[in-house]
């Protein structure tokens, strides 16, 4: 028997399998192959029933939630892999384990359960176009050559949870000192801020082990006073996604953080967490019910402070568009 | 007949500058192999595990297995049996082997915890309404159910073959196999769907066993995402 074939087939099964993917593969480069319906009964039906499997599968990757979770995985993809390279860490990565059957790990699931955010989006922005009444507006340029943000963001882009919450707050403290100074917001510093909340959060689900309480109560604390600023933030052409992807982020971030401190308060000294002295409950409470507008939602004071003190290193690279 | 969008096609040309720059750690090499692949991974997922949130962490760490091993991934050439050089298709053939390992272990994993699919209840109101259901269209739980009761071999070319748009070629690569076996696994699969889904719309007893695991099987899915 042809050792090309399986066990039972014949050379008259090989035939007609030859030609139904001598067909698709007519079809598939835009071609019209010559199948009479009538004739070909057989093969015709055989036709549909392959474009009725392949078409659900097509309209799945035209929905929004698709982009959107495009945009957010891409952003993290692109950060996790960059981190190994500067590291020099090993290509495989630390896979993102799950905490359990029932229980889901990461951002992505987050945002899936609370898809309906995405109903919100128009109401949202048409939110924080209504805040430029009540607030000082910041015009966001167009992505440009900035100088080096004048912080350590750069040394801040490999390392363990302290460097890595360290960027978080550093990036969050550069967006509320520009917010001060009526400077505008560029594209990049949203990414930053997408990318590092996105992977802070994602240490906490996934490494929970490798974080203190008081990284995750500073982490919380630096997304909530930012929170206000890229509510009101209005976002000009071409940056729109890179706002709303920085929002989704922090307030994912908040949420995680949450958990992550309910959890800490709940059972009292988690295990494997460094030890932690503080016996401070958690500052807000989960809110897995999305509200409408960004600048609702936040908890934080109408004039945020930085934290964070800035070094003098230039600013880490960023995701490429 | 629906074909995949050419956006998620790459030429063998600009595919393999993409992965020879992505191999120097070029991030922007990257984002185009990400930006060119993640529609068909995701749907392959998405067939393979029946919802949305597994396909997406799936996906996600599938490609984070694949980009950051891409330092070690190498163009080479290969023969056939008369030592004459063919042409291949490593590069999305690799990903897609890497893919269909990787979702096996997944279910290893979870048919280890017990756990089922959760059918996403959103992808069945999604893509159709009431009006819809006296159609033929599929739904994204209904290919899950049927492909499920594929033997395992057909099983992986047809979703390598329809929702994830590789070639005969690809396929046979990712899977292992010469390509005229996956046509014939791919003829035997497509046969088979038919008789399935044909059955059970028409409510024939002709192959009652197929028709009783087809409902079965999907009133379990159902029953799962209930719970």
């Amino acid at each position: 028997m042809d050792e090309r074939l399986g066990q039972h087939e014949t050379p008259e099964d090989v035939a007609a399998a030859e030609r139904f993917a001598g067909v698709l593969d007519t079809l598939e480069a835009g071609g019209q192959p010559d199948v009479d319906a009538l004739v070909d009964a057989e093969l015709a039906s055989l036709l549909r029933t392959a474009d009725a499997v392949r078409e659900p599968g097509l309209g799945a990757t035209e929905t929004v939630a698709f982009h959107s979770y495009r945009a957010r995985s891409r952003a993290f993809v692109l950060h996790t892999l960059e981190q190994q390279r500067v590291a020099g860490l090993a290509p495989s990565y630390p896979a993102a384990t799950r905490a359990g059957a029932t229980q889901r790990t990461g951002i992505i699931d987050f945002v899936v359960r609370h898809r309906g955010w995405t109903v919100f989006a128009p109401v949202a922005a048409a939110a924080a176009a209504a805040g430029l009444v009540l607030f000082t507006p910041l015009a966001l340029a167009p992505e440009e050559n900035r100088p080096a943000l004048a912080t350590n963001l750069t040394s801040l882009a490999t390392g363990g949870a302290d460097v890595e919450f360290a960027r978080v707050t550093t990036a969050l403290a550069e967006l509320n000192q520009r917010s001060r100074n009526g400077q505008p917001v560029d594209a990049s510093l949203l990414r930053t801020i997408t990318e590092s909340t996105t992977a802070a959060a994602n240490r906490i689900e996934t490494q929970p082990q490798s974080v203190s309480k008081t990284h995750v109560e500073n982490y919380q604390r630096a997304i909530a006073q930012s929170s206000t600023v890229l509510g009101t933030l209005q976002a000009a052409v071409g940056v729109e996604d890179a706002l709303a992807a920085a929002q989704r982020a922090t307030q994912d971030g908040k949420v995680t953080a949450t958990r992550f401190l309910g959890a800490e308060s709940a059972v009292g000294a988690s295990t494997g967490n460094p030890a932690a002295a503080s016996t401070a409950t958690p500052t807000s409470t989960p809110a897995p019910a999305p509200t409408v507008a960004p600048a609702a939602v936040t908890t934080a004071t109408p004039t945020p402070t930085a934290t964070a003190t800035a070094t003098a290193t230039t600013r880490a690279g960023t995701v490429a568009p | 007949m629906s074909e995949p969008p050419p956006s998620d096609r790459l030429s063998p040309a600009v595919e393999r500058d993409y992965v020879d720059r992505a191999r120097g750690g070029d991030q922007e090499a990257l984002g185009l192999l990400y930006d060119a692949y993640l529609p068909r991974l995701y749907r392959y997922c998405l067939t393979r595990v029946g919802n949305e949130t597994d396909a997406e962490d799936l996906a996600e760490e599938i490609f984070l297995k694949v980009l950051g091993a891409i330092d070690g991934f190498q163009w080479q050439p290969a023969t056939d049996s008369a030592g004459q050089r063919i042409e291949r298709v490593p590069f999305g053939a690799w990903l897609f082997r890497i893919a269909h390992n990787h979702v096996v272990s997944f279910h290893r994993r979870t048919a280890l915890r017990g756990a089922t699919a959760e059918l996403d209840e959103r992808i069945r109101d999604h893509t159709r309404g009431p009006a819809e259901l006296t159609e033929t269209k599929l739904t994204i739980e209904e290919v899950f159910v049927a492909v499920r009761e594929l033997p395992e071999a057909q099983r992986e070319v047809i979703l390598l073959r329809f929702a994830s748009g590789l070639s005969i070629a690809e396929t046979a690569e990712a899977l292992g196999k010469h390509p005229t076996n996956v046509k014939v696994l791919q003829h035997k699969g497509v046969q088979r769907l038919k008789r399935l889904l044909a059955d059970v719309e028409e409510g024939s007893s002709r192959t009652a066993r197929d028709v009783e695991r087809f409902e079965v099987r999907r009133e379990q899915v159902r029953g799962d995402q209930r719970d």
